[in-house]
């Protein structure tokens, strides 16, 4: 076995690993209240409706800041949301059905909208949507122990890396602060709102903060990131615990379990070897977690249908 | 985009291929709306998400495959059965999962969707990397390219297509029955599990013959807005069906031509901006329930239902 | 607090002694009517019945009674207040179907939303919260399962932590859709026990019902509805052959 390049390992890979891991931990928590919700195809909507909204935020303002990208996907999420409601309340048509039809005609559009701005401009590439950038996220590293310890050279850490530090801490802040409040709103809404603890404001503020997450989740890594990290840590805490606050840990625990075995799968255990060169991580992180998620099922002690 | 070219593909005058490609389309379409009206009726829109990107990973495979064995590798004829393959493996997985734990159906769908996915995205990658265009035809796959189906892919869709259509019109009253009332469509004989089994595959073979049309990701969108639009028209499952079928075999017409005229754009995307139109449009304006006539059919049954109790 | 609403609001003083008072409530599914121009007043101490065939409005009677549905027109006032100011002292028990029973929760956690209006969403539940949950949760008869999940509790007590949780809020006016349907009789009869108890200590409860058989037994008034015009009296008056053939002779159509 080859000795690590270490230097190249915190240049190429440090940025994705402290990216991946931050969203990874928010898109557990925000994963496991929508799996609480049972509105898990709302994660599936949310990853494939902020597309066009970042595309109109990128073609407005001609940046690719990670806050104005955010602005736009938020936006879009928000639309989904709004539209699902006001479509499901007047259309004889469920919830799911209106859902299942939106999102995919969302994410048309955003495609539409970048294939005819992109013109052969590759970094605007559809297949961007899909696979993310998470391999090429880089950095100037520091070279010696003396760099390491001065602040000004995390200066230099791509964008979306304090992006995602960011999402981590504002939705772990908002969890904390409310709490309670959620906990009472996932389980009863009516209740709630009759003991008087505003699950409209406190649902509608979660729904931003999920959305917010989607949207760094897919400037990441793409659609399939974005699902996939939403949805199976906290489905797989889901099937190992019944108490409220394990299941919020647990999935932190896999989530970001998933983004080191598989970025380390996709860039490194694969290449080495089959011999091909570093593949897709968003791709290796979502393969694993269907087989975490099998494994949970398969040999996690027995949870019974309710 | 050609505007000129646009028309003459509408008169099929845009060179040999278009006639067929359009035809393909069109067929598609339909049976698309047709199979998707039982799917929405069934609610089973997510499932046809999880079959239309389940189907990368196998269409991957047997990309490598090909290659390995000096095969042409972007051959439907081998990246269909592989896409097939690993669709059915999908819904085994999700089947399995629904079974055996407590999991909700959207997670269930949704995480083997984005595992699937996940591994055809891997597999491509790697294809990727290959010297040469290879990787062109498969990335064609993902948001379809009907401008670029030989004659031979569109003859082979077509079939596909009709085939469809076939099986959904000789089963469509039991699966209208089975969507309806599942509990009078066991009295009556038909066998639900049967009629569901027969749902996926129909289900499954729609979302495989859109993969060069629409593509893997977009191909549930195909089955369900035609639906979802004929509801909105129609309180009737068997008008409802037509009217679906009809909307998918225009749209699909449609489609075709604005993408032999925008050959840079991917017809998928296309397609279903198109649908989606004709959805929101739908939404505000149709009769049954579009809103624009919500107040009044309100009054009018307001005035029934009094009538009807009248105190004598 | 802004994080929780307040309860101040200007009262009809004709109704403040009111805990239910329903005036030309038009409510309907889409763009079908279920009801029109319903009345129903509900005093302190009675526990009434809705009672019906399917389809008929209970459960859009209750739903639109909690703004869970808007209604087409009618008011609705709770102790002669509107539903936003008068939420505090009213509490709802929905059809156990409608719950997640697979949610993470024990019987005390769920019995414990009962005090966060008191305790405010961050201040934890102190000595004399909990004494509340306990009391509450003894005199539902839940103390030993106090601690399971609710996914494990039976029927009759999935019930009751829902009216344990309204104990601790101090509600006064319980809404309840179904409480009975799918319980043995025994768990039926204790149940009609506790609500009767309950109601008799100066509450008052409204209870979807859906067993024709026992109403007359366990309830003193009835809103009946269905085919014919609503209803509401005496439990005899309302099942009176006559009434009752209007009320299921004329079925909805689904």
């Amino acid at each position: 076995m080859n000795s690590w390049d270490w230097s190249r390992l915190a240049a190429l890979d440090l940025p994705a690993l402290l990216c991946g891991s931050a969203l990874a931990l928010a898109a557990s928590s925000a994963g496991t209240l929508l799996l609480l919700r049972r509105q898990g195809l709302f994660a599936d909507g949310l990853s494939h409706a902020v597309l066009p909204g970042v595309v109109l935020a990128f073609l407005w303002t001609g940046s690719r800041a990670p806050a104005v990208l955010l602005a736009g996907g938020l936006s879009a999420g928000l639309v989904l949301a709004l539209a699902t409601r006001a479509t499901a309340r007047r259309a004889p048509l469920d919830a799911g059905a209106v859902l299942g039809a939106l999102y995919p005609l969302f994410f048309a559009f955003g495609l539409l909208l970048l294939e005819g701005a992109s013109g052969g401009d590759l970094d605007l590439a559809p297949s961007h949507v899909l696979f993310g950038q998470l391999e090429q996220l880089a950095w100037r590293a520091p070279s010696d122990l003396e760099g390491w310890l001065d602040p000004a050279s995390y200066r230099r850490l791509p964008g979306l890396v304090w992006h995602s530090l960011g999402l981590w801490l504002g939705s772990a802040l908002w969890l904390r602060l409310a709490g309670r409040a959620l906990f009472a709103s996932g389980f009863d809404p009516v209740g709630a709102r009759l003991l008087g603890l505003r699950p409209g404001l406190f649902e509608a503020a979660t729904l931003v903060c999920c959305a917010a997450i989607a949207v760094g989740l897919f400037q990441v890594g793409g659609v399939v990131l974005a699902l996939a990290l939403l949805l199976v840590p906290a489905a797989c805490a889901r099937l190992l615990t019944d108490r409220y606050r394990t299941q919020f840990r647990l999935a932190a625990l896999f989530g970001v379990l998933l983004i080191w075995a598989g970025y380390g799968l996709a860039v490194f255990l694969l290449p080495a070897l089959l011999g091909t060169q570093s593949l897709s991580a968003a791709g290796g992180i979502s393969s694993l977690a269907g087989l975490l998620l099998l494994g949970v099922a398969r040999f996690g002690p027995r949870r019974a249908r309710v | 985009m050609d505007f000129e070219l646009f028309w003459r593909a509408l008169c099929l005058d845009a060179g040999p291929n278009h006639a067929w490609v359009a035809a393909a389309l069109c067929f598609l379409g339909a049976a698309a709306g047709q199979v998707g009206s039982f799917a929405l009726l069934r609610r089973r829109a997510l499932l046809v998400d999880v079959l239309g990107h389940a189907t990368l990973p196998g269409v991957a495979a047997a990309f490598l495959l090909a290659l390995a064995l000096g095969l042409e590798p972007r051959s439907l004829a081998w990246l269909w059965p592989g896409g097939a393959l690993s669709a059915a493996l999908a819904t085994y997985a999700a089947d399995w999962l629904l079974a055996r734990t407590r999991l909700e159906p959207d997670a269930v769908l949704g995480a083997v969707l984005a595992s699937f996915f996940g591994l055809g995205l891997l597999l491509l990658s790697h294809i990727q990397t290959l010297p040469g265009a290879a990787s062109a035809g498969l990335d064609r796959l993902l948001f379809g390219q009907a401008a670029a189906l030989q004659r031979s892919d569109a003859v082979a869709l077509l079939a596909l297509a009709l085939l469809a259509g076939a099986l959904a019109s000789l089963y469509g009253r039991r699966l209208r029955t089975l969507a309806f009332d599942p509990g009078f469509a066991r009295l009556a004989g038909f066998r639900p599990e049967r009629l569901d089994r027969l749902l996926h595959a129909l289900l499954g073979l729609v979302a495989l013959a859109a993969l060069p049309a629409v593509g893997a990701v977009l191909a549930v969108a195909l089955v369900v807005l035609p639906a979802a639009t004929a509801r909105l028209w129609s309180d009737s499952a068997r008008r409802m069906t037509h009217i679906a079928t009809g909307l998918g075999a225009a749209a699909g017409y449609l489609g075709a031509a604005l993408s032999r005229a925008a050959p840079e754009l991917s017809t998928g995307p296309l397609l279903v901006c198109l649908l989606g139109l004709a959805f929101a449009g739908s939404l505000a304006v149709a009769p049954r329930h579009g809103l624009l006539w919500r107040g009044l059919r309100r009054r009018a049954a307001l005035e029934r239902w009094r009538a009807e109790r009248a105190l004598p | 607090m802004i994080w929780l609403r307040s309860d101040a609001g200007r009262v009809d003083p004709a109704l403040a002694q009111v805990p239910l008072s329903v005036t030309g409530l038009t409510a309907g599914y889409g763009d079908r009517p279920v009801l029109a121009d319903l009345d129903l007043t509900l005093g302190r101490g009675e526990l009434s019945a809705v009672i019906g065939p399917n389809g008929a409005g209970k459960s859009t009677l209750l739903k639109s009674l909690l703004g869970l549905t808007r209604p087409w027109s009618g008011r609705v006032r709770f102790f002669g207040l509107p539903l936003e100011q008068a939420r505090a002292r009213i509490s709802y028990v929905p059809q156990r179907e409608e719950v997640d029973w697979g949610y993470p929760a024990s019987a005390r956690e769920v019995v414990e939303m009962g005090r966060y209006p008191r305790a405010g969403l961050w201040r934890r539940l102190d000595a004399k919260d909990r004494a509340a949950v306990d009391q509450a949760l003894e005199r539902v008869g839940l103390e030993a399962q106090a601690d399971a999940p609710i996914g494990r509790l039976s029927g009759g007590q999935q019930q009751r932590v829902f009216l344990a949780r309204a104990l601790c809020s101090g509600a006064e006016l319980f809404l309840l859709d179904e409480p009975f349907a799918g319980l043995d009789a025994r768990s039926e009869a204790g149940l009609h026990t506790l609500l009767a108890e309950l109601v008799a200590e100066g509450r008052s409860a409204l209870v979807v019902h859906h067993d024709l058989s026992s109403v007359a037994e366990r309830f003193q008034r009835a809103l009946l509805l269905g085919g014919g015009p609503p209803r509401l009296g005496p439990v005899a008056e309302v099942l009176a052959a006559e009434a009752l053939e209007r009320a299921y002779g004329t079925r909805l159509a689904p």
